[in-house]
């Protein structure tokens, strides 16, 4: 688990170098025989997901976790973006975080 | 109008939008339940107009058992209320958290043992204060179409007038029934 991809990338002022960086270091990430989770900052909308998206380009999966704001409410929600070699569902999903740890609701629909 | 004729017609998974002018409402949502609970049914009951402790107060002064629902209450933490925890309710945020309020729903059908259920909305009208109009019309046609996937009955109140035209028909076509009380 790397948290977060945003707080190293506060070490580089060279963007390409910070590139370059991303790309070894997910190359190293493969080479393990484990499942790598990496937390990169997000903006909060639908269209645009992260600064860097040459992390979202190398990664298998993207899943990226919502907290929208409906008036006086916020509401949790997540979309799988990308999932190598998978099908998967397209429609943004809501969770809620619990005493039993995270519930996803597959079934229901973000209003 | 005889409601209980108008009722019983209904098939298993149908869904019937009741409209009834605002000051007859509390008294036709009691007569409603009096009729479907009397049928030995239990079901759930959204409310987004009475909070949940002054609702039970109600639905006793009227003879009509609260074992019979299970409630989800959409206004009590809005009005600043304590949610106090009970065994028969779930208490959502906000009228406006429809995703919540789905999530409850589905967690409410499977509180209540038995084939038979029925889901009662009161009321949908409500709904609009807190949503658009838009957003209105595609959860009631996200919440009618679960409600026959499941094989429920359906009963949506609205206060007459209070949805406009076009809302009204939309949200009409996606119901089996509509009854219009004057």
């Amino acid at each position: 688990m790397i948290d977060s991809l945003s707080a190293l990338s506060a070490a580089f002022i060279d963007k390409d170098k910070y590139r370059l960086y991303l790309k070894i270091l997910f190359d190293s990430l493969n080479r393990k025989n484990s499942v790598n989770f990496v937390i990169i900052e997000s903006r909060q909308d639908l269209g645009f997901h992260s600064e860097a998206n040459i992390a979202e380009f190398l990664s298998d999966g993207v899943i990226v976790l919502y907290n929208i704001r409906k008036d006086q409410v916020r509401e949790r929600a997540l979309e799988i973006l990308k999932l190598r070699c998978s099908s998967h569902v397209m429609e943004t999903i809501p969770f809620k975080i619990t005493y039993k740890g995270i519930e996803i609701f597959p079934q229901e629909r973000v209003f | 109008m005889d409601l209980k004729k108008e009722l019983s017609g209904l098939p298993e998974s149908g869904i019937v939008l009741i409209t009834s002018p605002a000051e007859e409402i509390t008294k036709t949502n009691m007569d409603i339940l009096r009729i479907i609970t009397g049928g030995g049914i239990r079901g759930v009951y959204i409310t987004v107009n009475h909070p949940y402790k002054t609702l039970i107060k109600h639905l006793e002064r009227n003879g009509i058992d609260p074992d019979n629902f299970f409630f989800i209450d959409c206004i009590t933490k809005t009005a600043g209320g304590r949610a106090e925890r009970a065994d028969n309710c779930l208490f959502i945020a906000s009228p406006n958290s429809l995703t919540e309020l789905g999530i409850a729903l589905t967690q409410a059908i499977q509180m209540i043992p038995g084939d038979e259920k029925f889901i009662f909305m009161d009321t949908l009208s409500t709904l609009l204060i807190y949503n658009s109009a838009g957003t209105t019309a595609k959860f009631s046609h996200f919440l009618i179409t679960r409600i026959k996937l499941l094989g429920l009955k359906g009963i949506f109140m609205s206060v007459e007038n209070e949805l406009d035209e076009r809302l009204l028909s939309q949200i009409e076509q996606f119901c089996d029934k509509c009854i219009h009380i004057s």
